[in-house]
């Protein structure tokens, strides 16, 4: 099975990277487009342009019958979600699916199973991984009870989806009633799913995910870990790899009970599974699935060499892992910097407008992945700087030179 | 060097965190950058 031509159903930085690759592979591509897109940075990049609808994404890049019939009218054979959007809906890819167009990602049924956290949460029992105290709740009465089990603080957090959308921190019981609400309130209108459930807070943990590939057939390998723990908000801001300071023996733990997950599930493609660890008591508990590429993923591609979007497209094709495994090995240490349009001056609300003029770090080591180019309307800036070296020294010159206000 | 004009970016927060001791030492966990703007916040007021 050979894949010729790809639709990208994306925008931003994500469709660049995707566009990237392809053109390496050889592999067409067509940019589904809304009308806000149609001369974007990955819009020149690939074989044709086809337009979705209007700009905003509940018109254009959320709707699966759209996207698909997209890429049947323009012969695509296969379709790439890159991430957000509906790149972890299982409904999409089911349609995908059916109307015989690879889905380049996990199955239909991975999905409901990772997407789903209460599902996601018994796949990690299954498995035998550890969780984090809680359990779905259906009334105040039963999550007051619960929650007594669990202590306080607690969060409560959306089954639909994570992004840090229905997700709310609660710290005594009487404000346990009014974050239910407003929890299900928001999980329901940002995944039509206003299911919650409660899980134990841990305020000094760190987040640590791991990356895998799955062939489908049971077959898993995992490309090290990142470490994620600067985030503002539930938002990853810096990730890095190696996660620094976990001892051997907690870093393989990680990575088995990732590929135990993984290998639960029988997965395809690439995914990342995320723990909260607590180092000092050299422990750690499931946090969810990842089921696609990640934003963070240069890190991963900078120490182990795999093009994780060649990767996916390979697995897609019924390759399997061979090329993965033959080169997979983390070597040396990565660092990313996600730069995004947000004032600090107002609590780093976003703040779109025109980018005027950029200037990016160069030199070795040191890798960009933006749409961003100066004068066009700047929507939804995001910026990832990531550098890499064999030397935590000078991966810290690096990662200065790339992010610093000046030159060391 | 990165250089962004024309829009708002939280490029000011990376160069702090990335001159910061405790990310530097390595090993921070997930409250770390609660407490660097907190601690950015008190600088500023001790500095009018």
């Amino acid at each position: 099975l050979s894949i010729r031509r790809i639709l990208i159903a994306n925008r931003g930085e994500i469709a660049v990277r995707i566009a990237r690759t392809c053109r390496e592979l050889g592999i067409e591509t067509v940019l589904a487009a809304s009308e806000a897109d149609r001369d974007s940075l990955p819009a020149r990049l690939v074989t044709r342009v086809v337009c979705i609808g209007p700009a905003h994404p509940s018109a254009s890049y959320l709707l699966p019958e759209v996207l698909v019939q997209a890429a049947l009218g323009t012969a695509c054979d296969a379709v790439h979600p890159g991430y957000g959007f509906l790149s972890e809906r299982a409904a999409f890819a089911r349609l995908c699916e059916q109307h015989g167009l690879i889905f380049i990602g996990p199955a239909s049924e991975q999905l409901a199973a990772a997407g789903d956290k209460l599902a996601a949460r018994a796949v990690a029992q299954q498995a035998g991984v550890p969780l984090a105290a809680g359990g779905e709740v259906h009334s105040h009465e039963l999550a007051r009870e619960l929650a007594e089990r669990i202590g306080f603080p607690l969060l409560v957090k959306a089954a639909g989806g994570g992004g840090g959308r229905g997700m709310k921190l609660v710290e005594r019981v009487q404000d346990l009633e009014a974050a239910l609400e407003l929890a299900a309130a928001e999980a329901g209108a940002a995944f039509g799913d206003a299911r919650v459930y409660l899980e134990r807070f841990a305020s000094h943990a760190r987040h640590v995910e791991v990356q895998v590939l799955g062939d489908g057939a049971g077959n898993v390998v995992h490309l090290g870990e990142r470490d994620c723990s600067v985030q503002r908000r539930y938002q990853k801001i810096i990730e890095e790899t190696p996660a620094p300071g976990l001892s051997v023996e907690l870093r393989e733990r990680l990575h088995d009970a990732a590929l135990r997950f993984a290998a639960r599930l029988k997965y395809r493609g690439a995914g990342t599974v995320e723990f909260l660890v607590d180092v000092t008591r050299s422990d750690y508990f499931f946090l969810e699935m990842n089921a696609r590429i990640q934003v963070e993923h240069p890190v991963t591609e900078a120490v182990s060499g795999v093009d994780i979007v060649a990767a996916q497209i390979a697995i897609a094709e019924g390759q399997g892992l061979r090329q993965v495994r033959a080169e997979s090995w983390p070597e040396g240490c990565a660092i990313e910097c996600r730069i995004n349009a947000e004032d600090p001056a107002h609590d780093f609300a976003p703040s779109p407008g025109v980018v005027r003029a950029v200037r990016w770090p160069q030199g070795e080591g040191v890798r960009v992945d933006t749409h961003v180019e100066p004068a066009p309307r700047c929507r939804r800036s995001t910026i990832r700087c990531s550098a890499r070296s064999s030397r935590t020294g000078a991966i810290a010159r690096r990662r200065s030179r790339a992010c610093g206000p000046r030159w060391p | 060097m990165t250089r962004i004009d024309g829009v708002a970016s939280n490029l000011a927060l990376h160069s702090d965190v990335l001159a910061d001791a405790e990310f530097s030492r390595g090993g921070v966990d997930t409250s770390y950058l609660a407490r660097l703007l907190e601690r950015r916040v008190r600088a500023a007021v001790r500095h009018g």
